[in-house]
């Protein structure tokens, strides 16, 4: 994930409005696609969306560039998902969404067991192994994201790889 | 930890990237070489790399506008900005406005973030989106299109000061599966007879192909120096694997392989009403103007002209095509060493229009090649007899049926050996296959800038993106085999269809460079 120039972010944080909205526009795919992989939901995904660029409009002056600006604004959408996943009215939505992460594997039964097996990991590894399989993040800034330590995410990241080639050898003895 | 876990755990530290001390990448390497447990893990762990790395984009909604309209909002800045359209709310929730899905836009390779972003296509800051829509709904054209007949009108600017103007027509056909014909007929009044008329024949079926017309002079020079000779150029057969040349003139498929440098002109309404022009240079949308390849006279093109593209927003099939002198300084120099006029950009040098369009099958006899020796395409049984190898094929076909099955008959160094034909409409995938003694080096189109990438089976396969030369390509390796595929189909169908041919491709002894992780 690309940091934005760093000018615009500059104008953002004096309140530059058109500043902001090239953020958004910047930026908008990567926190859309980071909720709906923890959401598993489109709609609870554009809302965690908005929510996340209304949050960081307000907080941007405080950001200090102590990390990445993508890193606190993934943080932020990280935080806004967690939100709208603790105040959703059920779960149904989980079932309907098919899982997006698999759909490389050209084994439709590979790609079952491996959308279950990531569907089943706990959500800190899942969200762990989304940061740095699927968008792309160092450990260092998918920790920053995370909160955590640089250890942590190495340790996550290969448990959530172990859980999914469990999914697959077992996928490979059945098939 | 035992040394399982510590291997492991090193060998996901480095597929991440991570430093890894020296030490630690030691022991890890050692015991991998012994311990089949841990090479699973390996092997398993590229796999689920490659499921979530190869794989298209899922709709994204561009949600800038009502972002922004809820911060104006939320900071009491309302009417900084025009205010929001109709189809969003004003408050900070969302109206749900069904999307369409973004173009299937290709993620080989790549880190599923780096993707271009989709959504609502009508403002004009959205610009990449619509094209990416455009993209999308031409692929997925390609295979209902089984027949086509069209009537094309030439105007062409500009080939010398005594024949400023020509005016050219051009009859279009194709009939699935892969026939096409082009015939231009030469309309312009030459000021003398010195000139010969641009008129010119171009038939192929399968993969055989003929050609005729008058051998080409280059257009600059005056006709003095290049008498007019009437030569027939007879190309009865191409043993390549390769894209099909007319195709793009009946859609363009190639040419719009990627939204990449393709922009949507106007307000960018892909609502299906109406015609929708894309703007592209002419380097790019080459393949949509075969004719120009096939002989005759025509006058010079800059790469960099400027090319609007209109096509049908219903089928997608295009229009016209208009090409404008590019507004670049280096066009001069190029005006320049061709002996031009400086040329204004808003005047069309070349512009291609439909007269009449019909859908419906021209008659299967226009597609006759003239002249024998083309090889006739035979049952795959009688194939493997001819060939001596019982040639692979995908068990996964999405749809496309084996149409023609050949063994070209002069042999050379990178040549196939056997080539299959898979057709739907205008979708094609053709494999040519090598086996034997020569399949040292990879075939065909697998170029130098070929990328490496890891199948989900976990064997290697070569990709080559479409250019202007080729669709899709995807090579297999093998010490007795080489495989090459190519196709129109978007690259994640491609390799679909090529994770299951029964082949496991090795590392080629003059690799191309690996695509970085």
């Amino acid at each position: 994930m690309q940091d934005p120039d760093p000018r615009v972010l500059a104008r953002a944080r004096r309140g530059d409005l058109a500043a902001f909205e090239e953020l958004v526009r910047a930026c908008q795919a990567d926190v859309y696609r980071f909720a709906l992989y923890l959401t598993r939901d489109p709609r609870m995904a554009e809302d965690v969306t908005q929510e996340t660029f209304l949050r960081t409009f307000r907080f941007i002056r405080g950001f200090r560039g102590d990390t990445k600006f993508s890193s606190w604004l993934l943080r932020i959408a990280r935080n806004c998902s967690m939100d709208a996943l603790r105040h959703s009215p059920d779960d149904a939505a989980l079932d309907e969404t098919p899982e997006p992460v698999a759909r490389g594997l050209a084994d439709p039964l590979a790609r079952a067991a491996l959308a279950a097996a990531l569907a089943s990991v706990p959500i800190e590894q899942r969200e762990t192994f989304l940061l740095t399989e699927v968008l792309g993040l160092s450990y260092q800034e998918a920790g920053d994201v995370l909160g955590v330590r640089v250890g942590t995410v190495k340790s996550r990241m290969f448990r959530a790889r172990r859980a999914l080639c469990l999914a697959l050898a077992d996928e490979e003895e059945m098939g | 930890m035992n040394i399982h876990e510590r291997t492991q755990g090193a060998l996901s530290e480095r597929m991440d990237g991570e430093y890894l001390a020296a030490g630690a990448a030691n022991e890890a390497e050692t015991h991998l070489a012994s311990c089949s447990a841990c090479r699973s893990f390996s092997d398993r762990s590229a796999r689920v790399r490659t499921a979530v790395r190869i794989r298209p984009a899922e709709p994204i909604p561009d949600l800038t506008e009502p972002i922004m309209a809820a911060i104006e909002d939320a900071s009491g800045n309302r009417g900084f900005r025009r205010p929001p359209r109709g189809r969003w709310l004003q408050g900070p929730k969302l109206t749900r406005r069904r999307l369409g899905p973004i173009a299937a836009a290709l993620v080989v390779g790549l880190v599923a973030g780096s993707v271009a972003v989709g959504g609502p296509w009508q403002s004009p800051s959205s610009g990449s989106v619509a094209a990416a829509a455009v993209v999308r709904n031409v692929q997925a054209a390609a295979p209902t299109i089984s027949s086509y007949q069209a009537q094309f009108s030439i105007i062409e600017r500009g080939l010398s000061p005594v024949v400023p103007q020509r005016h050219l027509t051009m009859d279009v056909a194709f009939l699935a599966p892969g026939r096409f014909r082009i015939d231009v007929h030469d309309r312009t009044v030459y000021p003398s007879n010195v000139w010969t008329p641009t008129d010119l024949t171009y038939i192929a079926d399968g993969i055989s192909t003929f050609t005729t017309g008058p051998s080409g002079c280059p257009s600059q020079l005056p006709p003095d120096v290049c008498p007019p000779t009437r030569a027939t150029i007879s190309r009865p057969t191409r043993f390549d694997v390769g894209a099909p040349l007319a195709a793009d003139l009946i859609l363009p498929v190639t040419t719009l392989s990627s939204s990449q440098g393709v922009r949507v002109l106007g307000d960018g309404d892909l609502s299906g009403q109406g015609p929708v022009e894309v703007e592209l240079n002419f380097a790019r949308a080459a393949p949509m103007l075969p004719f120009l390849a096939l002989g005759g006279t025509w006058r010079p093109f800059f790469a960099g002209d400027r090319v609007v593209l209109t096509l049908d927003g219903t089928d997608w099939i295009p229009r016209g095509v208009t090409v404008y002198p590019s507004t670049s300084p280096d066009r001069r120099a190029w005006e320049l060493r061709f002996g031009l006029p400086v040329e204004a950009p808003s005047e069309p040098i070349l512009d291609v229009q439909a007269t009449a369009f019909d859908r419906r099958p021209p008659a299967a006899s226009r597609f006759v090649i003239p002249g024998d020796g083309t090889p006739r395409s035979t049952s795959l049984a009688h194939l493997s007899e001819d060939v001596g190898y019982v040639p692979v094929t995908p068990t996964q076909t999405l749809g496309l049926r084996l149409t023609s099955a050949v063994a070209p008959p002069l042999p050379g160094p990178a040549v196939p050996t056997s080539l299959l034909t898979y057709t739907k409409g205008l979708s094609y995938v053709v494999v040519g296959q090598r086996t034997g003694a020569g399949a040292s080096a990879l075939l065909g189109s697998a170029d130098s800038g070929a990328r490496q990438i890891t199948l989900p089976d976990g064997g290697i396969a070569y990709v080559s993106a479409a250019t202007g030369d080729h669709g899709n390509v995807v090579s297999l390796h093998t010490p007795v085999t080489d495989l090459t595929v190519e196709s129109d189909l978007p690259m994640t169908q491609l390799l679909s269809i090529v994770a299951s041919i029964p082949l496991r491709g090795q590392a080629a002894a003059a690799a191309p460079r690996a695509a970085s992780p």
